[in-house]
C-alpha cells in the first residue's frame, strides 16, 4: 500500500467576509501519496488556492487536522509552520515571487541558506540547478528584472527544489507565462517529479493538469472527483489527453 | 476635495505612522512653545516685579565713615543724575541664621528700619500677619519676596540672627516685593524694627560688616559705571575706597537671577529643536518612500487627469494634518503647562511671576512646527512630478535593480539573517543616512540629557566640581599664631588628607572693568584638586595671574594681556598665563600665587589652614577633633557657659569671653588681663587661642546650589526619558515603514521558511551598523554640545562622563535594537496567504 506524505481529516477553512462566514474548505478527507505528481482543478472560488495553502502550512485551517507524516501540523504557530516550510516544503508561484533587490544565485541562496549553512557543495548545486533549468552563467548575477517570464518561474522552481523538499507546492505555475515558456516550466515539473518528487499543483489548464498522475476536483470545497494516470509520457498522449477531459467534462468543468 | 480624501485615506490607512507624526509635532510644539514664552516671561516677570516694587534700578552703599557728600556730588554733577535719595542701611557680608526648623542658613544681608526701606522703595506688603499680630510682635522681621517663593518660609515663621555666638530672634511679620537685593550675589534686604535696627547698627560695625550710606538712584541711560564713580569718588577723597563701596544694579541682578532659567529655556530650545530636526527627516523619509510605494497608484491617478501637482498635495495635507493635530496638542500642552513653570520661574528668580501666560508665543511656535514641515513635504512631494503616468505604472525606473551586487550569498559566512540585514543595508543606504541623521541628533540630545542628569543628580557635588575652588575647611588662626608649625600639626590629625596654609582671601577689583573677583592662592596649583588649567598655564611668579573663561567672556581679557589688581592702596599689574573655569562669584575669580596675592594686599598673612578632609569626614567632626587639641576657637568661645566651676574658674570663662570677642570681632591681636579679687590676682591672656573660627565654604554653596541642581536634575532626566521616546518613535516608525515597503518582500521569505523572529532580527540587524555609527557619532558630538552649552551659560567648561556615555551609548545602541525588534512586530501580521492573494 502507497503511503500517504500528507493526509486531512476533516479539514475546514473558513473567511469572515463582512460579518458573514463563507465556508470555502468543508470537511474535507485527503490523502496526498507520496511520489504522487497531484493537480488539484476546479472552478474559479472552488477553494483550489485555499486547500493549497492549508495543506502546505501556509495558512491554518480553521477546523480540521492536517498530517504531514506522522506530525500534525494544524495547531503549530506561524513560527513553527515556517520552520516545517523550511525543511518540508518547497514552493511555484503564479506571480513568481522572486525577491527584486537580490540576484538570480542569491535569490536562490536565499531559499537555502535558511536550511543549510553556506558550502562550495550548496552553491555548486545551485549552479547546477540553473544550468539544468537552461539559465545561463551570465544571468546568474542579474536581477529578476532582467529575466523573461518564463526564466523567472525556472529560478523560481529552482528555489523551490534547492532543499529537496519533501513536497513541492505550485499555484498556477505557468498561469503568467505564454505558450512556450509555460511548456518549458511544466517539462521541469514532469522532470523533477520523475526523480520521485511529491507535487501539489493547482491548476485550471488542461495541458498543465495532463502532467499530473491524479486529479482532484474541487466543487464548493469538497472533492467532486479523483482521477488517476500514469506518468506523463508513459502512456498514449491522445488517449491520456481524453482521458482527463472526460473526467473533467464528468465533473462540468 | 478629492485631493483631500485621498490625503484622509492615506491617513486612514497609516494610522499608526500619522500618530508617531503627531506625537513628534506634539514634543517638538510643546517643548518650542514653553521655551518661546517662557524666555520672555521670565524676563518680563522681572520686570514686572521690579516695577512693582518702586525701586530705583541702582543703589551704591559706600561704608558710612568712609563717605562723603562730594560722592553723591558726583553723582549729580559728572553723570547727570538728578532724583538721588540718601538713605542708610546695614550691610553684613555672611550671616548665619537659623530658620523655623532649626537649620542653619547663611544669607548675605541689607538690614534698613521702615523708615530707610521707603526711601529706597515703595514697601509694598504681599503676605503679612494681620496689622494686630504685627503690633504684638516684639522683634519683627519683613522679608523681600524670595523668602516665601523659594526658600519656603511663612508670615509667623521664626528666623534668627546669630552673631558672635548670640542669637536674636525675630518673626517674619510678611514678605514685601523688592527690587534690588533680592538676589543671593547682593544680598537679602530685610526690614527690621527701628530698635533692632539700633541695635544692629552697633552689632555688625566692623570687619566686612558696616553701616553705610546708600545711595539709590536710577542710572539707566546715564554714564555711570561703578568703576567710574568708585575712581572720581577715590580721586576726589585720596583714599582707597575699593573695599567700602558696594553697588548694586538691576542689569546685574536680573542677569544672575535668570541664569539658570534662561540655562532651562535653552535646554528646552536645543531639545526642540533635535525633535523637529528627526521629525523633519522623518517625514521628508515616509513621504519619499510613499511615494515610491504608490508608484502605481500615483500613475492611476495622473492617467485619470489628475496633476501631478494635485498629487503632490495629497502628501502635503497628509503631513498637514498630522503635524497640525501634534501642533494643536502641543499647544494645548503647553498652556497647561505654563502655571507648572509660573511655579519653577518663581522659585528660580525668587520674585512672584504676575505676567500672563503668552499665549501668542505658544501659538507661534506651533506655526513654525507646521510651517516647517508644510514646506519640507512641499519640498519632497514634488517629487510626484517626476514620474509621468507610463513611468509610475513601470513603478519608475528607480524601483529595478541594475546595480553591483553587494555582499553576494555565495560568500556568506555565518548567520544567514545577519548577513541578509547587512545585504539590506547595502541596498538601502540612501534611507540609511536618513535614519543615522535622525538617531545621531536625537542620540545627542540623549547623551547630553545624561551627562546632565549625572551631573545634577550627584546634587552639590557636580555643581561643586564646577566651583574653580577647592572646597575645603578652612581653620582660620589667631594673629601671632606660626600658621606653618599648626598646619603641620593639623595635617597629622585623624580624618585629614590634606593641610595647605593660605591666606583669607578678599575680593580684589580690576582696573577698567566692573568685574572684580575673589582672589584665589595657592603657592603651586598642582596642589589644587578642583581647579583645572584650561589653556595656557597657571601662575607661577609674584606677576602673574590665571583668569576664567567667563572673565574672558565678559571683558575680552586673554592670556599674555595684563591686568592692573586694585588691592589694599595697591595699584598691580599682572600677565594672564592660564585660563581656568568657575561658576562662582559669577565666574570672574582671579588665581594668584601667594606673592603675588601680597603685592596686591601687602597687609595679607597666612593666617589660614585650608584643610582637605577624608572622604565621609564632616567639618564638625572635624571641629570636634581641633576642639579636643586647641580648644574652642575664639569665635565659639564668645558665649561659652560661665556659670559652672569655683569662682575662679567662672571669672577666667567670662574673661576669655571678653578676648574671644576681642580678637574673633575687633580685630584686637594681642590682650592681658589682671583681676584682683579679695586680693587674690588673677591673670591671663590671650595667647592661650589658637584657632579664630572654623569656616566651610560646602555649607554657603550646599545653600545656594542643592535647589537648582535638583530642579537640573529631574530637568535632564526628564529630558533624555521624552528624547528616548521620539528615539523610539523614530525608530518604529522606521521598522514598521521597513515592513509596510518590504511587504511582498517578507512574505516571500516568509514563504521559504523564514520565521517572523528571522525576519524582526534582520530588520533589527539592518538598523544596527547605522545605529552603532550614530550614537558613537553622536558621542562625540555631545561632547562638544555639552561643553559649548556650559560654556554659553556659565563660562566653565562641562565634560563628558566618559564612562557613563560609553555605559549610555551601550544602553541606547541595546534600546535601539530593542524597540527596532519589537516595532519590526507587525512582520508577524503579514500572512503568506495574504500577500498570495494580494
Amino acid at each position: 500500500m502507497a503511503s500517504f506524505v500528507l493526509k486531512t481529516e476533516k479539514l475546514c477553512k473558513s473567511f469572515s467576509n463582512g460579518g458573514r462566514q463563507q465556508h470555502v474548505i468543508k470537511n474535507l478527507d485527503l490523502e496526498i501519496i507520496q511520489g504522487d505528481f497531484t493537480v488539484i482543478m476546479g472552478a474559479s472560488g472552488s477553494g483550489k488556492s485555499t486547500l493549497l495553502y492549508a495543506l502546505s502550512g501556509m495558512d491554518k485551517p480553521t477546523t480540521g487536522k492536517v498530517f504531514f507524516g506522522d506530525t500534525q501540523i494544524q495547531d503549530y504557530s506561524n513560527d513553527e509552520l515556517a520552520v516545517f516550510r523550511r525543511g518540508n516544503c518547497g514552493f511555484v508561484f503564479q506571480s513568481i515571487y522572486l525577491l527584486e533587490n537580490q540576484t538570480i544565485l542569491d535569490n536562490v541562496l536565499t531559499g537555502a541558506l535558511i536550511v543549510q549553512k553556506n558550502s562550495p557543495e550548496l552553491v555548486k548545486k545551485a549552479k547546477d540547478l540553473l544550468k539544468k533549468v537552461e539559465i545561463a552563467e551570465d544571468m546568474w548575477n542579474k536581477y529578476p528584472n532582467q529575466l523573461s517570464g518564463g526564466e523567472a518561474q525556472r529560478v523560481g522552481i529552482v528555489r523551490a527544489v534547492i532543499n529537496d523538499p519533501k513536497i513541492l507546492f505550485a499555484d498556477e505555475p505557468t498561469g503568467q507565462l505564454n505558450s512556450a515558456s509555460g511548456q518549458d516550466v511544466l517539462d521541469i515539473f514532469t522532470e523533477v517529479h520523475k526523480n520521485g518528487q511529491s507535487i501539489v499543483m493547482v491548476t485550471h489548464d488542461l495541458k498543465t493538469a495532463l502532467r499530473g498522475t491524479r486529479i482532484l476536483y474541487l466543487r464548493d470545497g469538497r472533492i467532486e472527483g479523483d482521477y488517476r494516470m500514469a506518468s506523463y509520457g508513459e502512456d498514449d498522449p491522445k488517449e491520456r489527453r481524453d482521458g482527463l477531459s472526460a473526467f473533467l467534462e464528468e465533473m462540468g468543468w | 476635495m478629492n485631493i483631500l480624501r485621498l490625503s484622509l485615506f492615506n491617513l486612514k490607512k497609516n494610522k499608526k505612522e500619522a500618530v508617531a507624526i503627531v506625537f513628534l509635532a506634539m514634543i517638538t510644539t510643546l517643548m518650542l512653545a514653553v521655551f518661546a514664552s517662557n524666555i520672555s516671561k521670565a524676563n518680563k516677570a522681572f520686570d514686572d516685579s521690579f516695577a512693582q516694587a518702586g525701586s530705583k534700578d541702582t543703589c551704591v552703599m559706600i561704608e558710612k565713615d568712609k563717605y562723603r557728600d562730594e560722592y553723591k556730588a558726583i553723582l549729580e554733577n559728572d553723570y547727570g543724575i538728578t532724583d538721588i535719595t540718601e538713605t542708610e542701611a546695614i550691610y553684613v557680608d555672611i550671616l548665619d541664621f537659623i530658620n523655623n526648623n532649626g537649620e542653619d542658613r547663611n544669607y548675605k544681608s541689607i538690614f534698613v528700619n521702615e523708615k530707610n526701606e521707603r526711601r529706597m522703595e515703595d514697601f509694598i506688603k504681599a503676605d503679612k500677619l494681620s496689622d494686630e499680630e504685627v503690633e504684638k510682635l516684639e522683634h519683627p522681621v519683613w522679608l523681600p519676596m524670595f523668602f516665601r517663593i523659594s526658600e519656603g518660609y511663612r508670615p509667623g515663621d521664626t528666623l534668627t540672627v546669630c552673631k558672635n555666638g548670640r542669637e536674636y530672634p525675630f518673626t517674619i511679620a510678611g514678605f514685601y516685593k523688592t527690587g534690588l537685593y533680592n538676589y543671593s550675589g547682593y544680598g537679602y534686604k530685610m526690614v527690621i524694627s527701628d530698635n533692632d535696627y539700633e541695635l544692629f547698627k552697633i552689632l555688625f560695625s566692623s570687619g566686612y560688616d558696616s553701616v553705610c550710606t546708600a545711595l539709590c538712584f536710577d542710572s539707566e541711560g546715564t554714564e555711570y559705571t561703578e568703576e567710574g564713580h568708585l575712581g572720581k569718588c577715590e580721586t576726589i577723597s585720596g583714599e582707597n575706597i575699593d573695599s567700602h563701596y558696594m553697588c548694586d544694579v538691576v542689569c546685574f541682578e536680573k542677569t544672575y537671577s535668570l541664569q539658570f532659567i534662561n540655562m532651562f529655556s535653552y535646554f528646552l530650545a536645543f531639545f526642540s529643536g533635535i525633535t523637529m530636526l528627526s521629525a523633519v527627516l522623518m517625514i521628508m523619509n515616509r513621504i519619499s518612500n510613499d511615494i515610491e510605494d504608490q508608484m502605481q497608484q500615483i500613475g492611476v491617478l495622473e492617467a485619470l487627469g489628475y496633476r501631478s501637482g494635485d498629487i503632490s498635495l495629497a502628501y502635503v495635507y497628509e503631513y498637514v494634518i498630522t503635524a497640525g493635530i501634534g501642533a494643536m496638542l502641543g499647544i494645548v500642552g503647553a498652556v497647561l503647562v505654563s502655571p507648572l513653570m509660573n511655579n519653577g520661574i518663581q522659585n528660580m528668580i525668587g520674585r512672584p511671576v504676575t505676567v500672563r501666560t503668552e499665549e501668542g508665543m505658544i501659538f507661534l511656535a506651533g506655526l513654525i512646527v507646521i510651517v516647517l514641515v508644510t514646506a519640507f513635504a512641499l519640498i519632497k512631494a514634488a517629487k510626484v512630478k517626476k514620474y509621468p503616468p507610463v513611468v509610475a505604472f513601470r513603478k519608475g525606473i528607480r524601483t529595478h535593480h541594475f546595480g553591483r551586487n553587494l555582499l553576494p550569498l555565495e560568500r556568506s559566512k555565518g548567520n544567514i539573517n545577519t548577513f541578509l540585514a547587512m545585504k539590506s543595508l547595502f541596498g538601502d543606504i540612501r534611507s540609511a543616512i536618513g535614519t543615522a541623521v535622525c538617531i545621531t541628533a536625537a542620540g545627542t540630545a540623549i547623551l547630553f540629557s545624561v551627562t546632565g542628569a549625572d551631573f545634577f543628580s550627584r546634587g552639590i557635588d557636580g555643581l561643586i566640581s564646577m566651583t574653580g575652588y577647592d572646597i575645603v575647611t578652612n581653620v582660620v588662626l589667631q594673629n601671632g599664631v606660626d600658621a606653618y608649625e599648626i598646619r603641620d600639626e593639623i595635617a597629622g590629625m585623624p580624618g585629614v588628607r590634606k593641610a595647605l596654609v593660605n591666606y583669607q582671601t578678599r575680593y580684589l577689583s580690576v582696573k577698567g572693568t566692573e568685574y572684580g573677583g575673589t582672589a584665589v592662592i595657592f603657592d603651586d596649583y598642582n596642589e589644587s584638586e578642583n581647579i583645572r588649567l584650561i589653556d595656557g598655564r597657571y601662575p607661577e611668579q609674584d606677576n602673574e595671574v590665571m583668569i576664567t573663561v567667563q572673565r574672558k567672556k565678559l571683558v575680552g581679557t586673554d592670556i599674555g594681556d595684563s591686568i592692573v589688581i586694585k588691592g589694599n592702596g595697591t595699584e598691580t599689574k599682572y600677565i594672564v598665563t592660564g585660563m581656568t573655569s568657575s561658576i562662582m562669584n559669577n565666574g570672574t575669580m582671579l588665581y594668584l600665587t601667594s606673592e603675588g596675592y601680597r603685592r596686591a594686599c601687602p597687609d595679607a598673612r597666612p593666617n589660614t589652614i585650608s584643610v582637605y578632609l577624608n572622604d565621609g569626614v564632616t567639618m564638625e567632626q572635624f571641629e570636634q577633633k581641633l576642639n579636643e587639641k586647641y580648644g574652642s576657637s575664639a569665635k565659639n568661645s564668645v558665649n561659652a557657659g560661665t556659670s559652672n566651676g569655683t569662682l575662679e574658674e567662672r571669672i577666667r570663662a567670662v574673661a576669655d569671653e571678653k578676648l574671644a570677642l576681642l580678637t574673633s570681632q575687633y580685630g584686637v591681636t594681642n590682650i592681658d588681663y589682671a583681676v584682683v579679687v579679695d586680693g587674690q590676682v588673677i591673670t591671663g591672656n590671650s595667647r592661650h587661642f589658637i584657632v579664630k573660627e572654623v569656616t566651610s565654604f560646602m555649607t554657603l554653596a550646599e545653600q545656594e546650589m542643592s535647589g537648582v541642581a535638583v530642579v537640573a536634575e529631574y530637568g535632564s532626566i526628564g529630558a533624555a526619558v521624552v528624547l528616548s521616546a521620539v528615539i523610539a518613535v523614530i525608530l518604529g516608525l522606521i521598522a514598521s515603514s521597513n515592513v509596510k515597503r518590504h511587504r511582498r518582500k517578507l512574505g516571500i521569505m516568509k514563504s521559504m521558511g523564514y520565521a517572523s523572529k528571522d525576519l524582526m532580527k534582520q530588520i533589527a540587524i539592518k538598523t544596527m551598523p547605522v545605529t552603532v555609527i550614530s550614537i558613537v557619532t553622536a558621542s562625540f558630538a555631545a561632547k562638544y554640545v555639552y561643553s559649548a552649552f556650559w560654556l554659553m551659560m556659565f563660562g566653565t567648561v562641562g565634560e563628558l562622563n566618559i564612562p557613563l556615555t560609553v555605559i549610555a551609548d551601550v544602553i541606547l545602541i541595546v534600546f535601539c535594537y530593542a524597540v527596532t525588534y519589537i516595532s519590526a512586530g507587525k512582520i508577524r501580521e503579514v500572512s503568506v496567504t495574504e500577500l498570495m492573494t494580494e
